[in-house]
């Protein structure tokens, strides 16, 4: 740059002036119009080129974490297959898979530290149902709404608070989540439970009591906990939790509260700690698992990608 | 960010817009161009560049630049501020709110007022019954407090994301 420090100043101040503008003066009415307005156009439809940088266009990182979650809770069905001689530990999970009723609800709540070195405590919604299907609701940042991201079984969607929702394979969309942050390789669902099957090693702790939902009074647990084998990457990794404690009903193997903890230093931004609890037993409606059952008036859902585009998963997760 | 990247180098409202509008589909239509290992941001906005400079001759009564250099240099500026801490633009702009905190109690009312409002500074005279060349001394000072504020924020962030 060449130019005076006279000119540098008014660049300055008019970038200031935006600044200013956009803080004090916010028009997020005029900025949906705007994007409703363009992906309304005919000639912008979504294909696979634009998969690779479509996150580019939101803030969907913050939500990674909720989908490892989600993961988290239906990786438990694999952990009977796991090779481990605390049978007693993998019997418990197993049991607490079956008993998996129609629906359940969760709440969420994360402990993670930001650039400042404080710990921030945020909350979600967890929706689970014995088919694998998952939706997870978290109220915007900035927004009354909620953001909504999810999995019909087969397919992975986002419903934002303004535009489109998304939906599509778990490779066109895990490959495009993974990219959006690339200190966390591990965001592939499925990836993630690869991990998990081979790295965590169960021991049962001794029985505990929860507070019921729904009239229950206190809930006897059984409590398996998980823990990352010291040699493997999982030690290393921030993505993953090394720790998971699972508290399964005695009575029926409901699982009752989940436990994940990061291995993270104070002075390390990121998640720490998540604590999953059951909440209750909900009627959903039958689309609740489907973007459908989430967007707003108007509100349309692009699909990414082709379905044929399943067939290459396994491909996909060799890395892990 | 890049409506306001748009605002500082559009003034008029509609044509900002039709700006940011043009950039998004040429950014779409042109996405495989796009160097994913990239930050993405400068590439759209060097887009919104290109676009204004073209219709030049068409706006140039409501353009405040039409310089390379001084666009490459703006560009610069929004792409620090992604430095700082937050998702969204909104959430980084935190910090601006923080430095007007720190604005001694007549500046910060100027500029509140001028922002939140859109007074100019004559209406801002009226408003206050101060004289307008205070009112202009007043903006003009918390300006460049808060260009420095945020500033040594950017670079602060900067370093702590370097040490981590």
């Amino acid at each position: 740059m060449t130019f005076d420090k006279d000119r540098r100043q008014d660049l300055d101040q008019l970038w200031l002036d935006s600044l200013l503008q956009e803080t004090l003066r916010p028009e997020r009415e005029r900025d949906q119009q705007r994007i409703q307005s363009l992906f309304s156009k005919p000639d912008f439809e979504l294909n696979d080129a634009h998969s690779a940088v479509v996150h580019k266009f939101s803030s969907f990182v913050r939500w990674l974490p909720l989908v490892i979650a989600a993961s988290v809770l239906i990786a438990v069905s694999s952990w009977p297959q796991f090779s481990s001689p605390n049978q007693k530990a993998y019997a418990a999970v197993d049991r607490c898979l079956r008993a998996t009723p129609a629906a359940r609800e969760y709440s969420i709540r994360i402990l993670l530290h930001n650039l400042s070195g404080d710990e921030l405590t945020r909350t979600a919604q967890l929706y689970l149902d014995k088919n694998n299907r998952f939706a997870v609701r978290r109220q915007s940042w900035l927004a009354s709404s909620d953001i909504w991201i999810g999995s019909d079984g087969m397919n992975q969607w986002f419903v934002p608070r303004v535009g489109p929702a998304f939906k599509g394979s778990e490779r066109i969309l895990g490959g495009w989540l993974m990219r959006k942050d690339s200190t966390s390789p591990y965001l592939h669902l499925n990836t993630a439970l690869k991990r998990m099957k081979k790295d965590y090693e169960l021991t049962m702790l001794p029985d505990a009591g929860l507070d019921g939902v729904e009239g229950e009074g206190t809930v006897v647990c059984e409590r398996v906990h998980g823990e990352s084998k010291g040699q493997s990457k999982l030690a290393s990794d921030r993505t993953l939790p090394v720790e998971i404690e699972l508290w399964a009903d005695k009575e029926n193997g409901i699982a009752r509260r989940v436990v994940l903890l990061w291995n993270r230093e104070s002075n390390q931004v990121g998640v720490t700690q998540w604590t999953i609890d059951l909440i209750g037993y909900p009627s959903l409606a039958e689309n609740w698992f489907e973007p459908s059952g989430h967007i707003g008036v108007g509100q349309r859902i692009i699909s990414i990608g082709k379905e044929t585009d399943l067939e290459v998963l396994p491909k996909a997760n060799e890395e892990g | 960010m890049l409506m306001a990247y748009i605002r500082t180098i559009q003034t008029d409202q509609v044509a900002a817009d039709d700006v940011w509008q043009e950039t998004m589909l040429v950014a779409w239509r042109r996405i495989d161009d796009y160097d994913t290992s990239r930050p993405f941001g400068p590439w759209l906005r060097g887009i919104a560049h290109k676009i204004v400079l073209a219709n030049y001759s068409k706006t140039k009564g409501r353009m405040t630049i039409t310089d390379s250099e001084s666009l490459e240099y703006l560009s610069q500026r929004f792409e620090s501020v992604q430095s700082l801490k937050g998702d969204t633009f909104d959430e980084k702009l935190e910090a601006l709110r923080g430095c007007i905190a720190l604005l001694s109690d007549h500046e910060r009312q100027c500029v509140e007022l001028r922002y939140s409002q859109n007074l100019m500074p004559a209406e801002l005279s009226d408003r206050l019954g101060v004289a307008l060349e205070t009112i202009k001394k007043r903006l003009l000072r918390a300006k460049q407090r808060l260009v420095q504020c945020i500033t040594s924020k950017m670079e602060a962030a900067r370093s702590q994301e370097a040490t981590l």
